[in-house]
């Protein structure tokens, strides 16, 4: 029985907690927020409104880990998402109602078939690339592939390089559809749909996703705090870590910002691993090649989150009734507009919108008749070239629902109150480094064994005893879990 | 395009010999005259006095100082090393492969410098991340003269306001030189007495002005790079990229060299509380074999002879020091064991004088090997001797006559 700290009570730090205590370890998370869960955690954002996660979509969550954990959760069918505009509405899920129903036939054939090779690989952890790693991992990944057989495999590896909107527009005629499935394959991703790679990427978060689960985000948190309380782990809230404390090369436990130290025998670092390599670790103790390479991992978060409590339903103009999973995006072109602006530091004036309302399955989230409406902003600078302050944060709420009131008239008369997170605020509040969701960009260079960095992509570092567990490491994002299980399983 | 030092106008004037050769960017003198001896038997016998500026240079300061140079560099200077000393050290990459090898000096408290033969900006920046130092090139803004050689001293008591009799080796202080400001250190890279003299660049000529004039009468004479190499071998001292290779600038392992492999075990400090950068590697190395080990060779001078009268030639030497590197033998001549990378005729030894890196087995004084030695376009091989290093040493290199 080892004694192991778990830095961060976000979802991977608690699914890592979980299989470290069914593994009757002796486990503490510590957690600096006054409640769990980090960026999946619901919340109460205006009295008598809850959100259920800043990340919004419970559909990644892996199912291994719910399994082997035991997580009482309950699954549901994913909600069908309305892709909208301000003339027409497209609805694709397990009913699709589109004007190209063979195009978006073709696209979930070839979503299918990586998503049977992608679970396995997803789920374990990736195979050592250096001199002396063992060929037979290796071996595996590279026998998956082929076994997808030879066209798909080389069709898999054509596409993985190529830009979405080049991807989908062979599948796919129509336009609007295209550029709702790019926003909501790239979520959280410096990507625009022109940007090259990003298909892979598509391919990832898209293969991640199954059955929604009752409650969102929210619910998985507080599965994962009761399963590891039934496994005897222990949570800390309010306790942030200062420092992993070291010695000769190994980690000997953490001290706390306030002062207390812990004794461990291994550190899971299940935050920002940027923050546990380059903050918490002794520079003197890191190795210089960690150093670089953590530092060159790209991380630029261009999402923002807006809550808004609503006095009655959000009404799109283009297609009537309560709808739970909204995707606002335009034409290709006007998402990869508002992708470019992002690399000048600015905001556009019409945005993005991945958006949830959660009170369409559960109205206790709000007074009755009211709604909560969750939307992810994508193409938000973490760097804004005006500076983040209240009046920028002010200036991108309006933006927000400029954006959303040209699908859904009237919206603005509805609104009873509304939080707005910048990229900056959701660094600030959740670790999240640059605002980045994933931790680290989900792109080709970054991922599987290069995730977060070559040579440190199986959980483990330079430091004995120190464990990175979260979504910086594979398979990154979105919402699986399947980080923090992994360094488990390694550990 | 090469670059002027801060005593440029002085030596450029004074080179007859118009042979300039790059050393790390700047225009640096092969030899003033057509050739390096009279600059050599000065430095032996009176002063050379050379211009070192191009050597780059770091100041590091903070109370975080010694903490920084200890990650860095395999000397550990956290404990008992005082203002004022100087030690000679490399340091390493993760992997326990030499990056590079010179000083620091701890100048003042909160103040070292480093000096080196390639830069290191970025390196040192890298490992002073969190800490509390500030490290800043001075390489620019420094200029260095090295006077070395036996009268160094008694020119130097004629313009500095401290009693140089009682400076020791390896010793650093600040001083007035003919009313300029410098840094006086007791070291040098010729194996003979000497100093090196650290000023600011907008002060630099004065500074050789005042030293060459008091060195009139003891027949000082400016030295060239030339002279030097012949110095150094005699005194046993490597170069990096010549005898060995700064593993950043190696394509290939075998290349590269730990500290050991290049005889720098003594400058690796490995009880120690904060642990230099590859300590891990090269105590794990230390478990094993070392692959290399360096070695100085007598080379046989009869058998020189012997092979240019085969050929009705007189023998013939290079004329200066040379770095072209020559595989080493066993005994029969026929198995390599190694690599002899410099060569000179000592002028002061008469021999003829290598510096080798060979398999430690083969590192024991006394070991008789071969090297090659190319006649009439015929690669034949002569007796090398391994002995031991330094090949010159005088007292005078180390003593402190001021001290009582």
């Amino acid at each position: 029985m080892a004694r192991v700290v778990v830095i961060g009570g976000g979802h991977n730090g608690l699914a890592a907690a979980v299989r470290l205590a069914r593994a009757k370890h002796q486990v503490t998370v510590l957690e600096a927020r006054p409640t769990p869960g980090g960026s999946a955690a619901g919340a109460e954002f205006h009295p008598g409104y809850r959100h259920t996660g800043i990340f919004h979509d419970a559909s990644t969550f892996s199912d291994v880990v719910a399994r082997d954990l035991g997580l009482r959760i309950t699954r549901r069918p994913l909600p069908d998402a309305v892709i909208a505009t301000a003339e027409v509405a497209r609805t694709v899920g397990a009913t699709a109602d589109l004007p190209d129903p063979a195009g978006w036939a073709a696209y979930r054939k070839r979503l299918d078939e990586v998503r049977k090779y992608a679970s396995t690989v997803l789920s374990e952890p990736p195979p050592r690339t250096d001199a002396d790693a063992p060929l037979l991992p290796l071996a595996k990944t590279a026998w998956g592939l082929r076994r997808l057989g030879q066209a798909t495999m080389m069709e898999l590896l054509r596409i993985g390089p190529m830009a979405v909107e080049d991807w989908l527009a062979e599948m796919i005629a129509d336009p609007i559809t295209r550029a709702g499935l790019a926003l909501e394959g790239l979520h959280g991703t410096w990507m625009g749909p022109r940007s090259p790679t990003s298909t892979a990427t598509l391919l990832l978060l898209e293969s991640l996703r199954g059955q929604d689960v009752q409650g969102g985000p929210a619910a998985v948190v507080d599965a994962l705090v009761d399963a590891l309380k039934t496994a005897g782990g222990t949570l800390r809230c309010e306790a942030r870590v200062a420092r992993v404390l070291t010695k000769a090369g190994r980690v000997t436990g953490v001290e706390t910002a306030s002062g207390d130290r812990i004794d461990a025998d291994h550190v899971v670092a299940a935050c920002d691993p940027r923050h546990a390599l380059l903050d918490l670790v002794d520079p003197l103790e890191l190795p210089p090649a960690l150093e670089r390479d953590m530092s060159d991992v790209r991380a630029r978060g261009l999402c923002a989150k807006v809550h808004l409590a609503l006095s009655g339903p959000l009404e799109l103009a283009a297609k009537p009734g309560v709808h739970e999973r909204i995707l606002v995006a335009g034409q290709p072109n006007d998402l990869e507009r508002a992708f470019d602006q992002v690399k000048y530091r600015r905001f556009a004036d019409r945005l993005p919108l991945d958006i949830r309302v959660p009170t369409a399955s559960d109205s206790a989230l709000a007074p009755a008749g009211h709604h909560v409406v969750s939307i992810l902003v994508h193409a938000v600078p973490f760097v804004l070239d005006e500076g983040w302050s209240d009046a920028t944060r002010e200036k991108l709420g309006n933006a927000v629902l400029a954006s959303l009131e040209a699908v859904a008239p009237g919206v603005s008369g509805r609104v009873v109150a509304s939080e707005v997170l910048t990229p900056a605020d959701l660094a600030d509040r959740f670790g999240l480094p640059q605002g980045h969701l994933w931790h680290g960009e989900l792109a080709i260079d970054q991922l599987f064994v290069a995730r977060p960095f070559l040579g440190t992509a199986q959980y483990a570092t330079a430091i004995g005893g120190l464990w990175l567990a979260s979504a910086g490491t594979h398979p990154g994002g979105g919402f699986t879990g399947l980080s923090g299980w992994n360094a488990a399983g390694r550990l | 395009m090469l670059r002027p030092t801060p005593f440029h106008e002085r030596t450029t004037a004074l080179c007859e010999s118009w042979k300039f050769k790059d050393w790390a960017g700047k225009v640096a003198i092969c030899t003033y005259d057509g050739h390096s001896e009279r600059e050599y038997f000065a430095v032996r016998h009176s002063a050379g006095l050379m211009d070192a500026s191009p050597l780059y240079k770091y100041d590091v300061y903070g109370p975080d100082a010694a903490k920084l140079l200890s990650r860095f560099a395999t000397r550990d200077v956290t404990n008992g090393f005082g203002v004022g000393r100087v030690t000679y050290c490399t340091w390493c990459d993760e992997r326990g492969n030499v990056l590079d090898d010179g000083t620091i000096s701890h100048l003042a408290e909160g103040h070292w410098r480093v000096t080196s033969s390639e830069p290191w900006l970025r390196w040192l920046l890298r490992h002073g991340r969190r800490l509390d130092v500030r490290v800043e090139e001075t390489t620019e803004q420094l200029g260095c003269l090295a006077l070395q050689g036996p009268h160094a001293r008694d020119i130097l008591k004629q313009c500095v306001d401290f009693d140089v009799d009682k400076m020791r080796f390896f010793r650093v202080r600040k001083t007035k030189l003919d009313g300029v400001d410098v840094w006086l250190s007791r070291t040098g890279y010729t194996g003979d007495l000497g100093f090196e003299v650290w000023v600011d660049a907008a002060h630099a000529l004065p500074v050789w002005d005042a030293i060459m004039a008091a060195g009139r009468i003891h027949g000082i004479t400016p030295m060239g790079l030339d002279a030097l190499d012949v110095c150094r071998i005699e005194a046993g001292y490597i170069l990096q990229g010549v005898d060995y290779f700064s593993a950043k600038n190696c394509i290939i392992e075998a290349r590269k060299s730990t500290p050991h492999e290049i005889g720098l075990g003594h400058a690796v400090d490995l009880d120690r509380e904060i642990r230099f950068v590859g300590q891990d590697a090269v105590e794990a190395e230390l478990k094993g074999a070392h692959k290399w080990a360096l070695v100085g060779l007598d080379v046989s001078w009869p058998e020189i002879e012997a092979l240019y009268e085969e050929y009705s030639l007189p023998p013939h030497l290079a004329p200066v020091a040379c770095r072209d590197a020559v595989p080493v033998f066993e005994e029969d001549g026929r198995t390599q064991v190694g690599q002899a990378t410099s060569h000179t005729w000592s002028p002061l030894l008469k021999r003829q004088l290598s510096l080798a890196s060979v398999q430690p087995r083969f590192a024991k004084p006394g070991t008789k090997l071969k090297i090659e030695h190319t006649v009439e376009y015929e690669r034949r091989t002569v007796t090398a001797t391994v002995v031991e290093r330094p090949f010159f040493d005088p007292e005078r290199k180390r003593s402190t006559p001021g001290r009582a």
